[in-house]
């Protein structure tokens, strides 16, 4: 998948560079482009399961780069 | 109210016509508005951030946009049926039910894309029961136009096929586009995907449909030949779209696992539309030399002006198509001029070139006397067009050798910025050439709506 103004999430989990601790800071406070969504803790622990799962089928995408 | 009461009572299928064109219009213009700030966006990330982030501009614009080619052509299908059947219009009641159903969703749609109440689901992105409402607009027309047309479609001409082929579709598509809420669809992300992609591909092909029907519709009119809708190659045009409506969507998904023959013969099919499309428009332009018929002069300069945007988006369609490159250009701007190619380049010039046709029978001396002033705003929409285009397509080569030295998103879109700048300002243009052309035609119809007589 791609992004336009936001980066390539499909595999933000898996990606050394970036990582689940990256992913949760950017949705709790948002950043230069993102604005602060003020998610619960839930809706943020929600986004990461969902992400983490997507990233377990991205495996074409991994193959790829 | 009784002013509301008299303009129902001289309601006839023109005014009705008129009134979606209105509505699609003005949600064209709302549309180009809200894409104008989007733009903005990307070159001053602050503008507007908490209060109408991208967030919410990039579905506003989208949805508009989208509103405009639906209701526009549904108006000219309104304007044009009882001309093209020789049949009055089943029901007013039920077009004016529609209409205001319409107005209803849009502004149902709008006001929680403005509270930020969305489904997740890109291009669909109100909540799921709003599409309820749509789907029963969506029947109504569909009984209006099929109680209209004449029951055999034996000697029918291609542009009622092609409105037909249209109006089901999208019935279909859209109701394919709402299997995420089952769990079977929306617990697996590959299957989630591949259907969403194959309903939204396949819900293009069915305004397309419509679209491309009105447009035959009116070369018709204007040629006065009525062979180019009754011939074999107009006939093998309309199959070879309706096969691509249902097996295009190969192509969007070439990242998500499925068969690569449905690809391949879905990429060949959804090209050899565009160069048959073309070549209609070519002979319908020699056949317009020979008649000399200038009083169409405007409609006929938007049909070339399309016609040049098909061989545009066809070389880039080819291009983006081949796995190779497209491994390279998926998820850059180079996806996105391709879709302005088609939605502005295409469907808004084909749209317009409509609606131009309608004008000339609703106040031929008006519109002759703004011919030089539509002319140059046409000319200046298809300047601001071609430079938006080629930033999009410059910002997605950049982005894409930036992604190859696998560099970070920010410094990417650093570097992305001269393209930005380009791509907002000329974006800018086309929707300052946009208004230009749209704001005086409003007072036209809504001089011919208010007339207190059928």
């Amino acid at each position: 998948m791609g992004g336009f103004l936001g980066p390539e999430l499909t595999t933000v989990i898996s990606d050394k560079n970036r990582g689940p601790l990256y992913a949760r800071t950017f949705l709790q406070y948002g950043g230069a482009r993102m604005p602060n969504f003020h998610f619960s803790k839930e809706e943020v622990d929600e986004v990461i399961a969902f992400l983490e799962y997507v990233d377990t089928n991205a495996s074409t995408y991994k193959n790829n780069k | 109210m009784q002013a509301l009461i008299k303009t129902i009572n001289s309601m006839d299928h023109k005014k009705l016509g008129s009134l979606f064109i209105v509505l699609g219009l003005s949600s064209l213009l709302l549309g180009l508005f809200f894409g104008s700030i989007g733009g903005l966006q990307y070159i001053l990330p602050p503008f507007l951030k908490e209060q109408l982030s991208f967030q919410k501009t990039r579905p506003l614009h989208v949805y508009l946009v989208i509103n405009f080619i639906f209701s526009t052509a549904a108006g000219c299908i309104y304007y044009f049926l009882p001309a093209a059947t020789g049949k009055k219009l089943y029901s007013l009641k039920l077009g004016i039910i529609q209409f205001s159903l319409q107005v209803f969703i849009l502004l149902i749609i709008v006001s929680f894309f403005f509270a930020g109440k969305f489904s997740g689901r890109e291009y669909l992105e109100f909540p799921p029961w709003i599409s309820l409402i749509i789907l029963g607009s969506w029947i109504l027309f569909m009984i209006n136009f099929f109680k209209t047309i004449p029951l055999s479609f034996n000697h029918v001409p291609v542009y009622i096929w092609s409105w037909s082929t249209g109006l089901i579709f999208y019935f279909i598509t859209m109701t394919e586009a709402h299997l995420w809420l089952l769990p079977y669809f929306n617990n697996n992300i590959v299957r989630d995907l591949t259907v969403q992609w194959k309903a939204l591909g396949s819900m293009v092909g069915s305004w397309n449909m419509l679209v491309y029907g009105t447009s035959m519709f009116v070369m018709e009119s204007i040629s006065g030949d009525k062979k180019i809708n009754q011939s074999k190659t107009a006939f093998f045009f309309y199959f070879l779209g309706l096969t691509n409506l249902m097996f295009n969507w190969g192509h969007h998904t070439y990242i998500v696992p499925s068969s690569p023959i449905v690809k391949e013969v879905s990429f060949i099919i959804s090209m050899t539309e565009l160069l048959i499309l073309g070549k209609i428009i070519y002979n319908f332009r020699k056949s317009y030399i020979e008649a000399k018929l200038k009083f169409h002069h405007l409609p006929f300069r938007l049909l070339s002006f399309s016609d040049g945007w098909i061989f545009l988006n066809l070389l880039l369609a080819i291009t983006i198509s081949i796995p190779a490159i497209n491994l390279y250009t998926h998820g850059t701007h180079i996806t996105v001029a391709h879709a302005m190619g088609a939605t502005i380049g295409i469907n808004t010039m084909l749209l317009l070139g409509s609606v131009f046709f309608i004008l000339d029978e609703l106040n031929e001396s008006w519109m002759e006397k703004l011919k030089k002033y539509f002319g140059f705003s046409i000319v200046l929409l298809n300047i601001s067009l071609i430079i938006f285009w080629i930033s999009l397509i410059g910002s997605g080569i950049a982005k894409s050798v930036d992604m190859q030295q696998k560099n970070f998103f920010a410094v990417i879109m650093d570097h992305l910025q001269p393209y930005f700048r380009v791509f907002t300002f000329s974006g800018i243009a086309v929707m300052l050439a946009l208004f230009l052309t749209i704001i005086p035609i409003f007072k036209t119809f809504s001089k011919f709506i208010l007339l207190k007589e059928k």
